[in-house]
């Protein structure tokens, strides 16, 4: 991995728990939503340079969901809540107290899908830009459907290298668990501006 | 601010979406054409007034959370129309709210401090209606589905028992019959008999595998054996085009695995028959094995040949989903596309795959895997030949056998297949009568057909189970036609022991048979039925007349017992009566004690008209007509010498 894709533990601390406040609302306003308890957590995050993503969004064939919202500010790019097609159809039906058919058209599940990418990915890139003290302007969020490989082409320029912040988000939502992967890639030229208010925040919280 | 000039009015009222702007407080601000039309509320009614008065929901459910959210600077929040049915109520004249979905943004006027929130609300009312009509057609799709597999299922019974009639006639006919035409005639009666019922079979396996139904089994089997004994059975076949038939098979291939012997064997007797019908000289199955993780294995069997090859279009076509089942009756069905596209469905089943290798003029190689987990070594099973029969088992394994069956015919081919053994076999027509004929005696064995009238096979064996110790019952065999493992597990969830599948093979019988404890059988020779020590004193001095009496009785015995046969099969009171009567006259003369009681007792049965108990009696008469007739042949043979 080059060293400008990393991280030094401070600033890899304080992003994870922007990260977790982030999806800590996002598990609060799902709560409120539906009335059942949902278990959102964050344990761990790392960085990889935007070549490595097709190892880590994965090199099957098997279909991925995600759920893009395009940033733009002092810091810019994309972030994604990506899941396995499988597990998006299982969610959306327990959220809508459904029995689901894994070959069900997209249009039965799609927008619910959505919403909750919606929420965590807003709730996150909120805590961001919350935490940073910054405004950012957003696109409207999107919902794809696609392999992975397909994925990585369409949101990877392969001409020029980025970074890319992966979060595991662990869901656990009516006794059923699901994995699902928060991507945020920044551009290059943000990353820098990521670093600066990483320490900034890391400073502000030590000084507190 | 004047709230109604805050926009062009003229220009978002174009929007094809209800559009509402408010404060953050609540307050609307703008309230669009659309809205007003599908809410019926009205622009002037609302603007100035709070969201919060006329929606009072929206306090709850986490709104508050997220407007404020979007408020603050987050991204556009968006509220899926499933999960918010009715966010801005907007009736239909059916009573229902309007399905629709919303999205809230953010934005701020131009020369103004203050921010405002826009929701769009938009109408998905065309989205809710396709997805009902895709419910109702794939709801449609699954009942026909559902309703032809039933018809499948139902028709594939009515065409198998006739056609396992016929085809059982056929094989105990070919035992008796010595002239070449005639054996060639029964033989192109058993090769079509076997075409169709391969036909159903694999239009029944086709269906299963469209439908996405086929089920397997997951029971260990010998893999070694399994694919000798399928070569065994293939041989003759190669043998009479001087094909040279080989197996090889590596030694890591594991012995024992779990999985589904039949259906392993099916995709290997139409690969190898397919091999052995267009090779030049030889076909070769070789069997490599790879171990994967977790005790699995993926088993790769190719078959060989040197035979015309194909071209690169004909492989392509060479396994496609035959998918014409139903067409116009002009349709015909290949063999082989059918069955290469069954070994597809079947060979991805077993979670492998089937593809093939071709030069033209030189050969094909067709490669097939499966993916099978390697089980408990047990003894390598002992190659049978499956032609021996022993008939001495009836002697030195004797069995009280019951067989439960309706139809007479199967009744007859039972019987028959048992003779050959040496067994006797008592007849019920019905799980009622097999439940009486229990109570009066004990049975080791009961065949117990299904689909019987008053009382079913799987209801008999419910109650024999209730009612009898496991100890003290029969053993129950189910016969059974069905290709489905629904109507397997159903017999065995009952209680039933074992199955025999339609055309009964007698090799299975004989496992069967092998399988049964003896507890209650009782063998018993085969007697004269001439008293020849009694005949000669009456007789005495008389060879030649008594010789003549014999001959003429051999003559007339069959043409009588076969009148008997027909008039028992037809169920005719009246003819039995005539025809026992002439039969009664006949052996009367030659002190046979045992056939003139025979042919009484059938009388008597059949004059009580109790017609299952006069059948068991009648084929015990001809039984003892038949050793008759060899004890007359006897006394023609004494007086020559």
């Amino acid at each position: 991995m080059s060293s400008t894709f990393n991280l030094n533990d401070d600033q890899r601390d304080t992003l994870t728990e922007i990260l977790n406040m982030g999806v800590g609302g996002a598990a609060e306003v799902l709560h409120q939503m539906m009335g059942e308890y949902i278990d959102l957590s964050v344990p761990n995050i790392y960085l990889l340079s935007s070549n490595s993503l097709t190892q880590e969004v994965g090199e099957d064939e098997s279909e991925k969901v995600a759920v893009k919202l395009g940033f733009k500010g002092s810091v810019e790019g994309n972030a994604f809540l990506l899941f396995p097609a499988a597990d998006a159809i299982r969610l959306a039906g327990l959220l809508l107290g459904e029995n689901i058919d894994k070959n069900a058209p997209e249009a039965e599940w799609s927008e619910t899908v959505t919403e909750v990418g919606n929420i965590v990915v807003n709730s996150v890139m909120g805590a961001v830009a919350n935490t940073f003290n910054e405004v950012l302007h957003y696109s409207v969020p999107q919902f794809d459907i696609q392999t992975p490989g397909q994925f990585v082409e369409k949101n990877v320029s392969a001409n020029k290298e980025s970074t890319v912040v992966v979060a595991e988000a662990d869901m656990k939502i009516c006794s059923a668990s699901m994995t699902a992967k928060i991507l945020i890639i920044f551009s290059v030229s943000s990353f820098e501006h990521l670093e600066e208010h990483l320490d900034r925040v890391y400073a502000e919280s030590v000084a507190a | 601010m004047d709230k109604e000039d805050f926009f062009e009015i003229s220009t978002l009222d174009l929007f094809p979406m209800g559009l509402c702007v408010f404060r953050e407080d609540f307050e609307v601000i703008f309230w669009n054409t659309l809205l007003e039309e599908w809410s019926c509320i009205e622009r002037g009614e609302i603007v100035g007034q709070s969201l919060l008065e006329y929606f009072p929901h929206l306090k709850k459910r986490g709104y508050p959370e997220r407007i404020k959210q979007v408020a603050q600077g987050a991204p556009t929040a968006i509220f899926s129309h499933k999960l918010h049915r009715g966010l801005i109520p907007c009736p239909l004249p059916d009573g229902s709210n309007m399905p629709q979905k919303y999205s809230l943004t953010k934005f701020k006027k131009k020369d103004d401090e203050a921010s405002y929130l826009l929701l769009c609300v938009e109408d998905v009312t065309d989205t809710e209606k396709h997805l009902k009509i895709y419910r109702e057609l794939k709801e449609n799709a699954e009942s026909a589905s559902h309703s032809k597999s039933n018809f499948l299922a139902t028709m594939s019974h009515e065409i198998r028992t006739p056609m396992n009639a016929v085809l059982s006639c056929a094989n105990l006919l070919l035992d008796n019959v010595t002239r070449q035409e005639d054996v060639k005639l029964l033989q192109t009666i058993q090769n079509s008999g076997d075409a169709l019922l391969t036909l159903i079979n694999d239009i029944l396996d086709f269906s299963k595998i469209e439908s996405g139904k086929m089920e397997l089994e997951q029971q260990p089997f010998d893999l070694h054996f399994c694919i000798n004994e399928t070569l065994d059975l293939l041989k003759t076949k190669a043998s009479d085009k001087e094909i040279k038939l080989s197996a090889k098979i590596d030694k890591d291939v594991p012995v024992w695995i779990r999985g589904d012997v039949t259906r392993f064997r099916q995709v290997l007797i139409n690969l190898v028959g397919n091999g052995i019908k267009f090779t030049k000289s030889k076909v070769l199955v070789t069997v490599k094995a790879e171990a994967l993780e977790s005790n699995e294995h993926e088993i790769l069997v190719s078959v060989v040949d040197d035979g015309i090859g194909m071209p690169e279009e004909a492989r392509e076509k060479l396994f496609k989903s035959f998918s014409q089942v139903d067409a116009s009756t002009t349709r015909k069905f290949g063999g082989t596309g059918l069955g290469l596209a069954i070994c597809k469905g079947l060979t991805e089943a077993m979670g492998g795959e089937i593809w093939v290798e071709s030069v033209k003029d030189e050969g094909s190689t067709f490669y097939f895997t499966i993916v099978a987990e390697k089980t408990v070594t047990g003894e390598a099973k002992k190659r049978q030949k499956l032609s021996e029969i022993n008939p001495q088992m009836g002697k030195e394994h004797p069995l009280k056998i019951l067989m439960a069956e309706d139809n007479t015919i199967n009744q007859m081919v039972a019987r028959k297949m048992l003779e050959k053994l040496n067994y006797r076999i008592d007849i019920a027509a019905n799980g009622w009568e097999a439940i009486k004929a229990l109570e009066r005696q004990n049975y080791d064995l009961i065949l117990m057909d299904q689909h019987m009238p008053e009382m079913d096979g799987v209801e008999a064996t419910k109650r024999i189970c209730g009612k009898w110790d496991k100890k003290k019952r029969p053993r129950i065999v189910a016969l059974t036609a069905s290709a489905f493992k629904e109507d397997r597990d159903r017999c065995f969830e009952a209680g039933m022991d074992d199955f025999l599948t339609k055309p009964i093979q007698i090799h299975e019988v004989v496992r069967v048979l092998q399988q049964c404890e003896s507890r209650y059988g009782v063998f018993v020779e085969k007697q004269e039925v001439i008293n020849f020590e009694a005949l000669y004193n009456q007789f005495s001095g008389e060879s030649e007349m008594l010789a003549e009496i014999s001959e003429n009785c051999l003559r007339e015995i069959p043409k009588c017992m076969k009148a008997i046969e027909r008039a028992v099969l037809e169920e005719d009171a009246g003819a039995i009566e005539r025809e026992i009567h002439t039969l009664k006259g006949m052996v009367a003369n030659f002190q046979a004690d045992v056939a003139v009681e025979g042919a009484l007792k059938l009388e008597l049965l059949v004059r009580k008209k109790e017609m299952t108990q006069a059948r068991s009696a009648f084929e015990d008469l001809k039984r003892t007509m038949e050793q008759l007739q060899i004890d007359l042949k006897r006394l023609i043979e004494k007086r020559v010498a």
